[in-house]
């Protein structure tokens, strides 16, 4: 996980998407454990409130669980929720992108089909 | 108090090494003296050419008596100026960087110098006991009575020499302490003008020997002591409350 | 939950020149903030008034809920790791480290142990021989084992090579992560030191342009790079801190209250957007005196 310091993103959602990355990647399994917000910030020498910030949204969402006095560890079914909201991401981001890029580009939405046919 | 002693110790850790140096150039230097001098004095061709002889009267030529006490006296003095001289701006800077309050560097420091005059006017005196055995075993008599020697040797006298040694000391110290706060807090230009002040008002006052003055004991003297004592603490306290650390 | 520290219109004069313009500002506890600001702006000035080593002209300041003037318990939480050391020339190192060792008396031994090992101290080497890296080591030693609940570090890395930059970096989190305290750090480093930060505060001539989180800061420190039409259309209304054109192209910093839904129309604009380093945040706000373009 590369944390970037002039990404526009904000750093605890690179936190939490980087983690959600690793799930979809399988670095991190189901129920397996994650690291908590301190060994996350020793890690990668980031302030703790910050690691706290990233993990604690996926928390909320139920991707990411605390069993009290073992750690984080991840839910199941985690993989499937980042899958479904990362579909709808694709489409509002990369789509997008590609479309705004093409129309730089002069490139007709046919010829976008074309490409992607082959 | 606990944080007046750690600054007694802050005080004794700045001070260590010109303590250690200036002590030994000072026993190197007396250890010499008596190796050079004894046999001179044994030896009475020698008598008229003996240096420092102010400070070693003879008496007769069948029955010599001398001390180096008095040298060793005027030694302390300027050890311990010099000390206080060059402690004083460090330990307070020291002292209060690592967050002690000014009035227990004031109280430490104070204990600092008290002991330190204690411990250099216990040593003379001890030295001057020492001294008196290592005369007497080469058959010279020890110098008593002169100055601010002691008369005979007996309690109360060395008490007494005691005493005065200490209180000199002591005034020394506290002067040159409160010169130093003064100078830090002023600037250095004070240094020049304190020391014009007092070698012009000195020659002055007292035109004759300056170390007489001093080492020769006298009620005046004591009780200038104590008022220089008294009255540098006490505008020390007050210009130490008011100043603030330089780097 | 009082305040770690808290100055109320603090001003501090020497002579004729006033170093700090009568300003407020309050620490929280256990966070680690970042005091910067250019040379003269009167950083130091500020932590020599929080340790009493000098005094206000006017104002008032707390720490921990107390003045700190003269107040021995007070005092003891307190640590303040300075630049320079001319008074300690002439003692050995472990000499001051003693001395520190008895001064704060939240001291931890092992810790100093095991710092002394890797910052490699040499022990008994007088202070004035030490290298220049090797005097900030020795202030870093001195403020990591003091477990001071308040601990400041004033430029702290004067010739300290980048290894040991990065182990002060390591070790200071890990410690703040097992013993909370508020940590301030005040440096010209300010992008390599940027992530440890919680929240920062900016001095300039004496007062506080700014005190924020690093959070909220980059939802508001910009840059956009793009057409020169389409950079001046998206900034009309924001505060540019600074402009740059390279032909048709043009580069806007901004710093202003940013939405979502901006940036994402700018994104969908063909314009870039990206989030302002710190350190070229510094430079820009401290650079920019009139706050417009």
């Amino acid at each position: 996980m590369n944390i970037s310091l002039d990404d526009i993103k904000p750093i605890y959602l690179q936190i939490s998407e980087g983690i959600e990355d690793d799930i979809l990647k399988g670095i991190l399994e189901e129920k397996e454990q994650a690291l908590s917000t301190n060994q996350f910030a020793a890690q990668y020498q980031i302030n703790p409130a910050t690691a706290a910030k990233g993990i604690n949204d996926l928390v909320e969402v139920g991707i990411l669980y605390k069993k009290r006095g073992l750690g984080m560890f991840v839910a199941v079914g985690a993989r499937k929720q980042i899958l479904e909201k990362r579909k709808k991401e694709f489409f509002k981001v990369y789509i997008t992108k590609m479309l705004i890029e093409a129309e730089k580009l002069g490139i007709t939405k046919d010829e976008i089909f074309e490409m992607i046919k082959k | 108090m606990k944080k007046v002693m750690q600054n007694l110790y802050l005080n004794f850790i700045c001070s260590k090494q010109l303590l250690i140096l200036l002590s030994v150039v000072c026993s190197i230097y007396m250890v010499f003296l008596y190796l050079n001098n004894i046999p001179k004095v044994l030896f009475p061709t020698a008598l008229r050419n003996l240096p420092y002889a102010q400070y070693t009267q003879i008496i007769s030529m069948n029955k010599p008596s001398m001390s180096y006490i008095p040298m060793l006296f005027i030694f302390l003095v300027v050890i311990t100026i010099l000390i206080t001289l060059r402690v004083t701006e460090n330990s307070f800077n020291l002292s209060l960087s690592l967050g002690s309050t000014r009035k227990d560097y004031f109280y430490g420091s104070m204990f600092f110098y008290t002991l330190l005059a204690a411990v250099f006017s216990i040593s003379l005196t001890i030295l001057f006991l020492v001294e008196k055995l290592i005369l007497n075993s080469f058959g010279i008599n020890q110098l008593l009575g002169y100055s601010f020697l002691s008369k005979k040797v007996d309690l109360i006298n060395l008490l007494r020499m005691n005493i005065y040694v200490f209180v000199t000391l002591l005034a020394g110290a506290t002067l040159i302490y409160m010169l130093s706060f003064l100078v830090y807090k002023v600037g250095r230009v004070l240094w020049a003008i304190i020391i014009f002040g007092i070698v012009t008002i000195y020659m002055r006052v007292y035109p004759y020997n300056f170390l007489d003055r001093i080492i020769n004991p006298s009620k005046i003297n004591v009780i200038i002591y104590l008022i220089i004592i008294f009255v540098s603490y006490l505008i020390s306290y007050f210009v130490m409350m008011k100043t603030e650390l330089r780097n | 939950m009082e305040y770690a520290v808290e100055g109320l219109k603090l001003k501090k004069k020497y002579g004729k020149e006033i170093a700090l313009q009568e300003i407020d500002f309050t620490l929280e506890r256990n966070k680690i903030y970042g005091l910067l600001g250019r040379n003269g702006a009167g950083k130091t000035t500020l932590l020599n008034i929080i340790g009493t080593n000098s005094f206000q002209t006017k104002g008032e300041i707390r720490v921990f809920g107390e003045k700190p003037f003269e107040n021995s318990k007070v005092l003891d939480q307190i640590c303040l790791v300075k630049e320079s050391g001319n008074y300690l020339a002439h003692l050995k190192v472990q000499d001051i480290i003693k001395l520190a060792s008895k001064f704060y008396s939240n001291w931890d031994n092992s810790f100093k142990e095991e710092l002394i090992i890797k910052f490699n101290l040499k022990m008994n080497k007088r202070y004035s021989a030490l290298s220049k890296g090797m005097k900030s080591a020795l202030g870093i030693v001195i403020g990591l084992a003091s477990r001071a609940p308040l601990t400041i570090y004033d430029e702290p890395y004067l010739g300290l090579d980048a290894t040991s930059r990065w182990l002060f970096y390591d070790i200071l989190l890990k410690d703040y992560i097992e013993n909370p305290r508020t940590i301030v750090l005040s440096t010209h480093l300010i992008d390599e030191v940027s992530k440890v930060l919680e929240n920062i505060i900016i001095l300039d001539e004496g007062k506080i342009i700014l005190s924020e989180s690093l959070e909220d800061l980059r939802t508001k420190a910009i840059s956009l790079t793009g057409r020169v039409d389409l950079v001046e259309e998206a900034t009309k209304d924001k505060r540019i801190i600074n402009y740059q054109i390279f032909g048709r192209s043009a580069t806007a910093a901004i710093y202003d209250n940013i939405s979502s839904v901006e940036i994402n129309e700018w994104k969908s604009s063909a314009l870039e957007v990206k989030a302002l380093t710190l350190q070229d945040f510094f430079i820009y706000i401290t650079l920019d005196k009139k706050g417009a373009k």
